[in-house]
């Protein structure tokens, strides 16, 4: 169909400047010359391997966000928490930007973000045309910056190390959950290139 | 000054423009308002770049006062409330001893979104009065300043944490502090403001004013 675009060419994303797409070998990164911009990079079976990383951190997010991560054990009060927990908190002491802010990037968006690359990579794997291909990748481009997982994390740490000396703190199975669906999304996101997923979706949109 | 900077092909100067979302490629004369294949609209340069970035940029700089001045979580032990700002947390790991925690929250909520705040006024102010020196250096900045900025949700998620669970009826209480909501401003803000940054501006100043005071003016 668009003929109109030059499927050759590649322009840089900070400096502009204009670049001729070439077949690289595997895992040879493509630099801008001039600032050094990342430009794209072929992987080994990248939709295979982003397929299966989404899934897997797809599968993973539910128990992270049902199990408790923490169980606080002080004079006979026990305090089992979750994700969502934090946000009911936020809410109820009237702290509505945080308490949006906390539900979205730490359960919404990374949801939406595993979704995504896995429902677009699907399509690709097996060549099949799902409705809204297109949408779901931009979609999973705007939210990947917010999805926040891994400072949860190390937010989760300082939490640990602040109340160890306190009280009785306990790891529960969630946590583990949510750590095991942080390094899914990490190899998801490593596993795949955004630039070479546009082409390889234009490609197979417009000349099956 | 130097060659290289002026000879390679710049797509402003021949005639391409690129779909900020798929980096679809276009020859400016029939290039449609909407990308063909991803639908998001086709700009030179993003809309009122440095206009924008400079309201968000202010916007968030207000929001840091309280941010800093105002206790960020409150603990509740038998009747007695006792604020803790930001800085209040840092010199508590500090006095703990335990200085990796400790440098770990001061970077994550002091350094970086000041950092931040400076570096983008520093972009910015450069951008638009077409400095340019060290043109790369500044790119890499942008990029650092793009990336880091999310790390600063680290306080907002540990205040989260510590209300959910430190909920011991009249015995102890954790509680998010007027200043949580001001500190999650200023990281959104601060991400709007870098966002909507546009780095090719600074190329295209910079560039025009080496090409103009150089000695190929002729171009």
């Amino acid at each position: 169909m668009s003929r109109r675009i030059q499927s050759d060419l590649i322009i840089c994303r900070d400096c502009d400047t204009i670049y001729e797409y070439k077949h690289t070998k595997v895992r040879q990164p493509v630099h801008c010359t001039v600032c050094g911009h990342h430009l794209y990079e072929k992987k080994t079976r990248f939709i295979h391997r982003g397929f299966s990383f989404a899934l897997t951190a797809l599968i993973l997010f539910i128990p992270a966000n049902l199990f408790s991560l923490i169980n606080l054990d002080k004079v006979g009060n026990n305090r089992n928490a979750v994700v969502f927990d934090g946000v009911i908190d936020f809410f109820r002491y009237g702290k509505v930007a945080c308490g949006i802010s906390l539900f979205l990037f730490c359960m919404i968006f990374p949801l939406i973000h595993s979704f995504t690359q896995a429902y677009v990579c699907f399509g690709l794997l097996y060549k099949v045309k799902l409705p809204g291909m297109v949408k779901a990748l931009k979609i999973h481009q705007k939210v990947a910056y917010w999805t926040m997982i891994d400072v949860y994390i190390l937010a989760f740490f300082v939490v640990l190390i602040k109340l160890g000396d306190i009280a009785h703190v306990k790891l529960m199975t969630g946590i583990f959950f949510v750590f095991a669906y942080l390094i899914a999304s990490l190899a998801a996101n490593y596993a795949c290139d955004n630039v070479m997923l546009w082409r390889r979706l234009r490609e197979f949109t417009y000349d099956e | 000054m130097s060659d290289d900077k002026t000879t390679f092909k710049r797509a402003c100067d021949h005639g391409y423009l690129r779909c900020e979302t798929c980096e679809s490629v276009y020859k400016q004369d029939d290039c449609p308002d909407e990308c063909d294949f991803c639908g998001s609209p086709i700009h030179q340069r993003k809309p009122e770049n440095i206009a924008r970035a400079w309201a968000f940029l202010i916007a968030a700089a207000v929001f840091v006062i309280p941010a800093n001045i105002y206790p960020i979580s409150i603990f509740e032990a038998l009747g007695n409330k006792s604020p803790g700002t930001i800085m209040d947390s840092v010199i508590y790991f500090f006095d703990e001893g335990m200085y990796g925690i400790a440098i770990i929250i001061g970077t994550a909520s002091i350094l970086i979104p000041i950092a931040k705040l400076i570096c983008l006024a520093y972009l910015i102010y450069t951008a638009q009065f077409g400095k340019r020196s060290r043109l790369r250096h500044r790119t890499i900045l942008f990029r650092g300043v793009e990336k880091i900025g999310r790390w600063s949700m680290l306080d907002i998620f540990v205040v989260a944490l510590l209300s959910s669970l430190v909920q011991l009826g009249s015995l102890a209480i954790i509680f998010p502090g007027a200043a949580a909501t001001s500190f999650c401003m200023v990281v959104i803000l601060t991400v709007f403001a870098a966002e909507s940054f546009d780095a090719r501006v600074m190329w295209d100043q910079g560039l025009k004013n080496e090409i103009n005071g150089g000695k190929n003016a002729e171009r």
